[in-house]
C-alpha cells in the first residue's frame, strides 16, 4: 500500500486526537466500539490490531487481549517487538483497514452516525510526532503527514457511508498466518449475528 | 465393575434425594451396561472425571459460604449485617430451577455461620446486587435475566443499568460452573444490549471454569469434544443438520488439549467421546416425530449451531444441565434407555 505524504490545513479538516474529543470515537484508543473476532471479546480496535502483530505467539496475543485499556496493550505489544511477524511492515495498513472494517459492522449505528457527521472533510489524525498514521503540524495552520488511519477511515466513509455498500460480513485479510490463538480469522458479521438467536436454545 | 460403581455411587449418592431418588450402584452399573462391551471403560472414564464435577449439597453450601466471604471482599465489608442489609440475593428465576434452591442454601448457610437470615433484610434499601445460579452452559438464563434486571427502571425513570454504570449499585453474578464460550457470547451481549463499560461492572465469580472456547488459547477442553475422525455415520449426523452456524466448533483438533487432564488419558478421551457420541445419536434416532431442532447427542445447543452439542460434564445434587450429554439424562418411555440421572420434565 503506498500511501503519499499529503498537506491539511487545519481548518478545513477533521481532526482527532483525543478520545474525549467530539471524533475522539474515530481513534481506535476510543472505548465503545467493542468487537468479537472468532467469538473473542476484544475491547478496542487498538487491541485487535496490536494482537495481529504476533499471529505465531499465542500467549503474547493472550496477554494482549486481557487488557481493556488500549495505551496497556501497546505496552505490551512494545515488550515483544522482536516477536513481530516478519512481514509486518509491508501487511500492517491492510490489517488496519480490516480493523476498521470490523470496528465497523460490529458497531454499525454509532460509527456509520460518527463517519456521516465528518460530512465530505477530510479525515485527519491530528499527532506530534506519528505523520505515518497521521499528520504532524507544520505550521500554526497546516498539518503534515501521510495521515494513514485518516485516509483509511474516509475510505471507509466512502464505501459503506456514502455508497451504502451492503456489508454482511468482513472478510479476513488475504494473507499467510493471519491468526488469533492458532486459528485463522474467520469472517466477522454484525453483532447481531451473534446475538440475535441466543435465547432459542429454550424456544423448543 | 462394581468397585467403580460403588465409588461412583458414594460421590453422587445425594443426587435428587430430596425427591426420593436413591442412587444407587446397581442403578449405575444398569447404565452402564447399555454400552455393551465398553461398559466398564465407561464407569473408570467417569470415575475419573465425576469427582472433579459433582456438587453435592454439602459442597454447595461450601460454595456458597465461600462466595459470601467473598462477595464481601469484593463489595468492601467487614461487617455481614451491614453487608446484609445493603445487598439484595436476586430472585428471577422460576420457582423450580436451581437459583430458588440455591437461595435456599444460601439463608440456611447465614444462620449457621452467622446467624443471619436473608428474611431480616428484605425490605431495607439495597446498592449490591448479586445473581446466583449452578451454571452458565450457554449463557442463556444469566443472560436474559441480567439483561431484564438492568433494563428494569424505577420510579425515578432511571434504568438499573444506569445505576451499576455510575456506580451507585454493584452487582456480583455467581456460579458454581462457568463455560467459556457461552461467556464469551453473553459479555459481548450485554456490552452490546448496553454500553461496553458495563463489561467492567460485573463482577463474575465462578468455582469451576469449563474451558471450552475452542478458539481461545490453551483451553483444557474439560468438556465431550470430539475429533473429527468419526464413524461415517456420526459425520453424516452432523453433515445432515439444518443448522449453519459455527460448525468450525463441532470438532476439535487432535492436539488440544495439549496437557490432559480432565479425562484419564487422550487416548481415553477420544474413545470415550466416540462411544457416547454414537450413542447420542442412537437415543436420537429413538425419538418418533419430529426432532426438535436444539436435541443433540452432546446436549442441548442453540437449533442455529451446527454442533454435537456442549458435552457438559457437571452434575449438581438437585439437577444436571440440558447441555449434558443425553446419554446421561435421557428418559422418554417407550424408548429404551435408562438414564444415569433421571431428571424432571425434560425430553420428548
Amino acid at each position: 500500500m503506498n500511501i503519499n505524504e499529503r498537506t491539511y490545513k487545519l481548518d478545513e479538516v477533521i481532526t482527532f486526537r483525543k478520545t474525549t474529543e467530539k471524533f475522539g470515537g474515530l481513534s481506535n484508543m476510543s472505548s465503545g466500539f467493542s468487537l468479537f473476532v472468532n467469538e473473542i471479546n476484544i475491547a478496542n480496535t487498538e487491541i485487535l490490531y496490536q494482537a495481529c502483530r504476533f499471529p505465531l505467539f499465542p500467549s503474547i496475543q493472550e496477554e494482549i487481549i486481557l487488557k481493556t485499556n488500549p495505551m496497556e496493550a501497546k505496552e505490551i505489544s512494545r515488550k515483544y517487538l522482536d516477536s513481530t511477524r516478519q512481514d509486518w511492515d509491508a501487511v500492517k495498513f491492510k490489517v488496519m483497514r480490516w480493523c476498521l472494517r470490523v470496528k465497523y459492522i460490529q458497531n454499525l449505528t454509532a460509527f456509520s452516525k460518527l463517519l456521516g457527521e465528518t460530512s465530505d472533510k477530510p479525515i485527519v489524525e491530528y499527532s506530534t510526532k506519528d505523520n505515518i498514521w497521521g499528520a504532524i503540524p507544520v505550521k500554526k495552520d497546516l498539518l503534515q503527514g501521510r495521515n494513514v488511519l485518516g485516509r483509511l477511515l474516509m475510505e471507509l466513509r466512502e464505501k459503506y457511508v456514502f455508497e451504502k455498500a451492503n456489508v454482511e460480513f468482513v472478510e479476513p485479510v488475504a494473507m499467510p498466518a493471519f491468526l488469533l490463538f492458532n486459528n485463522p480469522i474467520e469472517k466477522v458479521y454484525c453483532s447481531d449475528y451473534s446475538i440475535s438467536d441466543l435465547d432459542e436454545i429454550y424456544d423448543y | 465393575m462394581i468397585e467403580i460403581a460403588n465409588n461412583l455411587s458414594e460421590v453422587i449418592k445425594d443426587y435428587r434425594s430430596d425427591n426420593g431418588f436413591e442412587q444407587t450402584s446397581e442403578k449405575i452399573i444398569s447404565w452402564a451396561n447399555q454400552f455393551g462391551e465398553n461398559a466398564e471403560f465407561v464407569l473408570t472414564e467417569l470415575n475419573h472425571i465425576i469427582p472433579q464435577v459433582y456438587i453435592s449439597k454439602a459442597k454447595a453450601k461450601n460454595l456458597i459460604l465461600s462466595h459470601v466471604k467473598k462477595l464481601m471482599g469484593v463489595f468492601k465489608y467487614e461487617s455481614i449485617t451491614r453487608f446484609l442489609a445493603d445487598t439484595e440475593f436476586l430472585d428471577l428465576q422460576l420457582p423450580h430451577k436451581s437459583q430458588k434452591a440455591i437461595l435456599i442454601l444460601l439463608d440456611e448457610v447465614l444462620t449457621t455461620e452467622y446467624g443471619e437470615s436473608l428474611e431480616k433484610y428484605r425490605k431495607l434499601p439495597k446498592i449490591n446486587f448479586v445473581y446466583f445460579d449452578d451454571v452458565l452452559a450457554t449463557g442463556s438464563t444469566i443472560g436474559k435475566d441480567l439483561v431484564s434486571w438492568l433494563s428494569l427502571i424505577d420510579a425515578n425513570g432511571v434504568q438499573n443499568a444506569h445505576y451499576l454504570l455510575t456506580n451507585k449499585y454493584k452487582l456480583s453474578a455467581n456460579l458454581f460452573c462457568l463455560h467459556t464460550w457461552g461467556h464469551s457470547f453473553q459479555r459481548f451481549r450485554l456490552q452490546k444490549q448496553f454500553e461496553d463499560k458495563i463489561d467492567s461492572k460485573i463482577y463474575w465469580i465462578c468455582d469451576y471454569k469449563v474451558e471450552n472456547h475452542a478458539k481461545w488459547n490453551n483451553q483444557s477442553l474439560n468438556v465431550a469434544f470430539p475429533i473429527e475422525e468419526q464413524l461415517p455415520k456420526i459425520k453424516a449426523y452432523l453433515a445432515n443438520l439444518t443448522a449453519s452456524k459455527y460448525e468450525d466448533y463441532a470438532y476439535r483438533k487432535s492436539h488440544n488439549p495439549t496437557n490432559e487432564k480432565f479425562f484419564t488419558s487422550s487416548g481415553n478421551r477420544i474413545i470415550y467421546e466416540g462411544l457416547l457420541l454414537e450413542k447420542g445419536i442412537s437415543i436420537i434416532e429413538m425419538i418418533k416425530g419430529e426432532i426438535k431442532l436444539n436435541i443433540r447427542p452432546l446436549g442441548l445447543i442453540n437449533p442455529n449451531y451446527k454442533t454435537f452439542g456442549l458435552g457438559t460434564h457437571f452434575f449438581t445434587w438437585r439437577n444436571i444441565p440440558n447441555n449434558s450429554l443425553l446419554v446421561f439424562w435421557w428418559e422418554v418411555p417407550g424408548h429404551s434407555w435408562i438414564p444415569l440421572f433421571p431428571v424432571v420434565n425434560r425430553g420428548t
